[in-house]
């Protein structure tokens, strides 16, 4: 089968995965705060990866070659665990005391803290 | 080798196109790993980096037609994944295993105490009799003085 639309189908996917790829690499680069960029690095490029999934889940449908579970095995990985691991590290730079961008609104991690008996959240180090 | 992607010429060319940009990402990333000015920046960016490679390792499934190299990815997703989780305990605390809280700790310590030194105890109460002992008598001579005192 021979159908130039499908195949334009896949060359779109194909370049928003890249795009999104480049523009999370960027946007390391140019935000201010760690916090910041955390989000600007992990979600466009998880989704880039996804869409490049999804294009080579179409291309093997399209040469014939059957569909593919293991690429939704792989996406269903990523959405799983980037979010934890990122969260985890901004939180740990925010108690080894990385202060916020200026112009930053509202720090709702200190509010939840508030309620938190100091016994439970203080940190303990054992080589000192 | 069967290259699949000689059927396919447009599919071709826009594989080629996302390999030179995703190079130019992981070039840029490499970049803020090398000037990162704190560590959590730097963490951060080498787990992207392995997303990266796994783009790459899927651009690279498109020439060969296989399923294989999507288990690399899986291989490549869950390592990074287990060293943040490794890392972030490590930045907080200066070490991977520790005890929960201060509380932890000293209830630790003080079992250890009880069950290891109990010989310690016996003669540490003993001391503390010997000395109690001491006060009883010290404070009868006071009493005895303060009479005299009175008396006289």
């Amino acid at each position: 089968m021979n159908n130039v639309w499908f195949e334009l189908i896949i060359c779109v996917f194909l370049l928003i995965g890249g795009v999104f790829c480049v523009a999370g690499s960027i946007g390391l680069m140019r935000f201010p705060d760690i916090y910041c960029r955390m989000h600007a690095l992990t979600k466009p490029v998880t989704l880039g990866a996804f869409c490049l999934i999804v294009a080579y889940t179409l291309f093997l449908y399209y040469a014939g070659l059957g569909l593919s579970m293991k690429g939704v095995l792989a996406v269903v990985f990523l959405f799983l665990t980037v979010p934890v691991g990122s969260h985890m590290i901004t939180k740990s730079a925010y108690h080894n005391g990385v202060p916020l961008w200026e112009d930053s609104v509202i720090d709702q991690l200190a509010e939840d803290l508030k309620d938190v008996p100091a016994d439970e959240h203080e940190i303990v180090n054992i080589n000192s | 080798m069967i290259n699949y992607l000689s059927a396919y010429p447009l599919i071709g060319v826009f594989v080629d196109v996302t390999t030179v940009m995703i190079a130019v990402a992981i070039i840029i990333n490499l970049v803020n790993v090398a000037r990162g000015f704190i560590i959590a920046n730097r963490i951060i960016a080498l787990d992207a980096l392995g997303n990266q490679v796994m783009a790459l390792m899927i651009l690279y499934a498109f020439k060969h037609g296989t399923d294989h190299y999507m288990s690399g990815v899986l291989v490549i997703c869950i390592l990074s994944f287990v060293s943040l989780i490794v890392w972030s305990k490590y930045l907080q605390r200066g070490n991977i295993v520790y005890p929960l809280s201060k509380t932890a700790a000293k209830k630790v310590s003080l079992s250890q105490l009880n069950a290891h030194s109990s010989q310690a105890a016996e003669e540490a109460e003993e001391i503390q009799e010997e000395k109690d002992a001491a006060a009883l008598e010290t404070a009868e001579a006071e009493a005895v003085a303060e009479e005299e005192v009175s008396h006289e």
